[in-house]
């Protein structure tokens, strides 16, 4: 059984305007779906604007979706009763972005890594605490049990957060951008604490990332999120090498890559606009160098080409 | 074209303070992109802050000389560095985004170093500020708009536009696209290296990003704990990294699609407040000695301006 | 940490603090040591040594029932600090748990109670405060109640406005993910973070105070039955000394009161001017 089975996940955000009575939708996801198995990692790719945050937030259940079912190991996350969604939340971490205000300046890392069990009411030692962290890299423990956040370095802070994910053995971890505000020299060890924690804890990750190319490093599954749906999804290895949705083709080419360019080319129509409310129709169309007149008509479905690939697009790149 | 001799740089005072930059010499080429990799600690934006003579007031230059076109702009009276600054050197701030001005339209914004540096016509400095803003790609639609009105990619596109207004000689930028997402990241290095070369100007790009940096300069310099490690030719580092650092940032780059091995380099970065007596880059070092606690960062020439600070190569 | 940076390091080498807290603590002393440096004690009266302007025996002189001055002077100074301070403590304490509620919970709680905020900084505090004081009769816990429990506006708007701003940072998100109550945040997580706004506001709540006991036993209402400077002042004008023209009953408990409200305004600014660029480099880490 899956893990995680997400089913035509919805969030529209409505804005009305008292002054002209306007009113508009903003549909940050429009439809999402997919599934995780144990030990996975599968990482979610799309720029700001694509929802993949609202997305990650809705699994780890901080917010309600429109529609849509998130049902995490049996239960559905958003019709359980009070008591069941207790147990949820023990079960789903959260891993935010920005480790400078992601840890209680005003706590110790002890107090830290403990409160998720505290919280929980789960009984523990400091061994456990201990052992989370030198899991994470940061040994010997006694040396970082007193310190406080600001005694730390941006990688430690991370570190840190990454422990107190861990020290609940939860069955999921949701990490939004984890790496994204490291330092280009310390993202590689991160990720490679990730991939090991995933061998050692097994543990169930779901990371949020705008950069294709940290998401190739660790996961299994990467699935291209754009303007709330995800235009296309498959093995890691499938995606970077056999790219078919314009979109997806456009974040890989626009990786920095060692070497001297003048003009760096990627697929994609420079246009300065960004339309939330494009009407009918593929929503990327605007932005594609391969529209066709059916693309204005009819917004392509997720469908499978084989080897696990699936991609929602009119055109056969 | 810029020369920086011997630049040292202290925040705060002689016992609590941290040296952003320690004797730190390179040339700046014109007409060549230069490149500065630095991350956090590195000093790469008190650099550029030093440059335009921007530095906070708890700062203090303790040696060093900054020469452009001849003189040493750090000797220069404040009357005469506004003359420069804005002008004919230009800069982009980190997070210029949000540097703009919310209650200004964009043109009036873009035209406003105009009005500061002397051209008195308003009109004037209008119609420079619409060129100007044409040339970044952003027509009259945008013009009369203000900046919550656009994107993100659009305000940075505004607050380039006001850097070259003036026609500036040398436009320095400080993380210019971080915080940008990718696909508008490739536009805007695209337009800073189109706007090179159409202006004649010199760009120094500066960033943590080493492969970005190194698909748009010239010339590089990398720096790490306040200090030079490398600075040479683009393509001479690319194929002949000398230092560790620059190694390791080379091995940390991914690459879609090849082997899923990435290096990283161990250990956090320097602590500037009590930063190691010889090399500072000996903590994470795979190649360090005893010789590296006591180097006195001599450089080493490995050919035709390339230049290193290790002592795997004497010194 | 180094020594260097002990928050009472820091303090100490502020001069405007050092300047407040060498008045407080010439007050303190006062207020300690009266029973012991008066001349007279409280109870001695001698009717005969009505009015006497200052002189050898009455370094202030003496007052209708030939109490002298000086004494009366000194003692003042309890009241004036465990007003001062009793009060500004009420008040500092029911802000911070209006701000902190208001600012957490948001919606409903939230317009309601700054509802009430606003018609407390409306309203002039001082009439209320009479009425109440006049309706409750005179007692010094009466008095700090008054005080207290009207002057807590400004701090609930202060704590509210750090509130919102703390609430939306991800280790609060990272809590109410493990099932913490809002109760439990708003104390353990929150309240920490935005305590840094408190000391500069509330020494400034003490030197509102004091000012406020003074002026409303002046005008008759508080505790007018203890020895307070504010009591001194209203003795010389009720009685038709001040109108007599002796200054030299108003001009020292009138000194004293504004000195030692100065003392309290030096510190509390100095406190702000420290906690502010802490405050600033916390918000701009995160801006990052």
């Amino acid at each position: 059984m899956p893990i995680l089975e997400v089913t035509d996940l919805k969030k529209y955000f409505h804005t009305y305007r008292r002054r002209d009575k306007s009113s508009s939708t903003i549909k940050a996801l429009d439809g999402v779906s997919l599934k995780m198995e144990a030990g996975q990692i599968h990482s979610i790719v799309g720029e700001s604007g694509s929802g993949k945050t609202t997305l990650g937030r809705i699994i780890a259940g901080l917010i309600e979706p429109t529609e849509g079912s998130v049902i995490l190991d049996g239960t559905n996350i958003f019709e359980s009763a009070k008591s069941d969604l207790r147990s949820v939340r023990r079960n789903v971490q959260i891993i935010f972005q920005d480790p400078y205000s992601s840890l209680n300046p005003r706590f110790s890392v002890r107090q830290i890594v403990e409160e998720p069990l505290k919280l929980n009411k789960i009984p523990f030692t400091m061994k456990d605490i201990g052992s989370a962290l030198m899991k994470v890299g940061l040994t010997p423990p006694e040396e970082f049990l007193d310190r406080y956040p600001h005694e730390l370095s941006g990688g430690q802070r991370q570190r840190v957060a990454i422990a107190r994910s861990i020290v609940v053995r939860p069955k999921f971890i949701v990490a939004d951008e984890p790496v994204s505000m490291l330092d280009a020299s310390m993202r590689a060890s991160f990720l490679q604490l990730i991939s090991d924690l995933r061998r050692s804890d097994n543990i169930t990750m779901l990371m949020i990332s705008h950069d294709i190319s940290t998401a190739y490093y660790v996961s299994d599954v990467i699935s291209v999120l754009y303007l709330g749906k995800i235009v296309e999804t498959g093995s890691a290895d499938e995606i970077i090498k056999n790219p078919k949705h314009p979109y997806t083709r456009a974040l890989i080419q626009a990786v920095p890559t060692l070497g001297r360019i003048e003009q760096k080319k990627i697929e994609i129509r420079d246009s300065i606009e960004k339309s939330h409310t494009t009407v009918g129709g593929c929503r990327f169309r605007e932005r594609c160098l391969y529209a066709i007149s059916r693309c204005s008509e009819e917004d392509p479905d997720l469908r499978d080409i084989g080897n696990g690939h699936r991609l929602a697009c009119h055109v056969d790149l | 074209m810029i020369e920086i001799r011997d630049l040292t740089v202290r925040y705060g005072d002689e016992k609590n303070g941290i040296i952003a930059l320690d004797h730190v010499s390179f040339k700046i080429k014109e007409g060549k992109n230069f490149g500065i990799v630095g991350e956090s600690g590195s000093g790469k934006s008190t650099l550029a802050l030093a440059i335009m003579r921007l530095l906070p007031k708890n700062s203090k230059i303790i040696s060093g000389q900054i020469i452009f076109d001849g003189t040493d702009i750090l000797g220069l009276k404040e009357s005469n560095m506004r003359q420069i600054r804005g002008k004919d050197i230009s800069m982009i701030f980190q997070g210029a985004m949000n540097t703009l001005n919310p209650l200004m339209r964009i043109e009036d914004q873009v035209a406003e170093p105009l009005l500061l540096h002397g051209t008195d016509d308003q009109e004037e400095a209008l119609e420079a500020a619409r060129r100007s803003l044409s040339l970044v790609g952003l027509d009259d639609k945008v013009w009369k708009k203000y900046p919550h009105e656009l994107s993100g990619g659009m305000k940075q596109r505004a607050v380039i536009a006001a850097a070259i207004v003036s026609n500036p000689k040398v436009l320095i930028a400080d993380e210019p696209t971080t915080a940008l997402d990718v696909i508008t990241q490739v536009m805007i290095t695209n337009l800073l290296s189109d706007l090179q070369r159409r202006l004649n100007m010199t760009v120094i790009f500066i960033s943590h990003d080493f492969p970005l940096v190194s698909q748009f300069s010239d010339l590089m310099a990398i720096l790490y704990g306040g200090k030079v490690c490398e600075s040479g030719p683009n393509s001479e580092i690319l194929q002949n990294a000398g230092h560790p650092y620059t190694k390791g940032l080379r091995g940390s780059v991914p690459v879609l699609g090849g082997q899923k091995t990435l290096l990283s380099i161990p250990g956090e970065p320097v602590n500037l407040r009590s930063p190691p007596s010889g090399c500072r880059f000996i903590t994470r070092c795979a190649y360090a000695t005893r010789a590296c606690e006591s180097y006195q960062y001599s450089p080493f020439s490995m050919g035709s301006d390339h230049t290193v600070y290790c002592t795997i190569y004497g010194g | 940490m180094t020594a260097k940076t002990t928050p009472l390091s820091i303090i100490l080498r502020n001069r405007k603090a050092l300047a407040g807290l060498g008045i407080i603590l010439f007050y303190v002393a006062m207020a300690l040591l009266a029973p012991v440096v008066s001349p007279y004690s409280v109870q001695y009266t001698n009717p005969s040594a009505f009015l006497l302007p200052p002189s050898g025996a009455h370094i202030f002189g003496t007052n209708t029932l030939g109490q002298d001055l000086f004494t009366l002077d000194l003692y003042g100074a309890q009241v004036s600090l465990i007003v001062g301070l009793a009060a500004a403590g009420v008040a500092v304490a029911v802000g911070t748990v209006v701000g902190l509620v208001s600012g957490y919970l948001g919606g409903i709680v939230d317009e309601f109670l700054m509802r009430v905020v606003d018609f407390f900084i409306v309203i002039p505090a001082i009439v209320f405060m009479i009425i109440i004081a006049a309706l409750l009769g005179p007692s010094l816990i009466n008095v700090i109640m008054v005080i207290g429990l009207l002057s807590w506006a400004p701090t609930a708007r202060i704590i509210r406005s750090m509130v919102l701003s703390i609430r939306e940072w991800p280790f609060v998100e990272s809590a109410k993910a493990n099932n913490a109550r809002s109760g439990y945040i708003m104390f353990r997580h929150i309240f920490p973070n935005v305590s840094s706004v408190l000391y500069g506001n509330a020494m400034l709540a003490v030197s509102s105070a004091i000012f406020t006991q003074a002026a409303l036993v002046f005008l008759g209402v508080g505790n007018v039955t203890s020895i307070s400077w504010g009591g001194i002042i209203r003795d010389a004008y009720t009685t038709g000394a001040l109108s007599a023209g002796d200054f030299t009953y108003v001009i020292p408990p009138g000194v004293f009161i504004f000195t030692l409200i100065f003392g309290f305004i030096l510190l509390g600014y100095a406190l702000e001017e420290i906690m502010n660029p802490r405050l600033r480099t916390m918000l701009k880490e995160v801006r990052q």
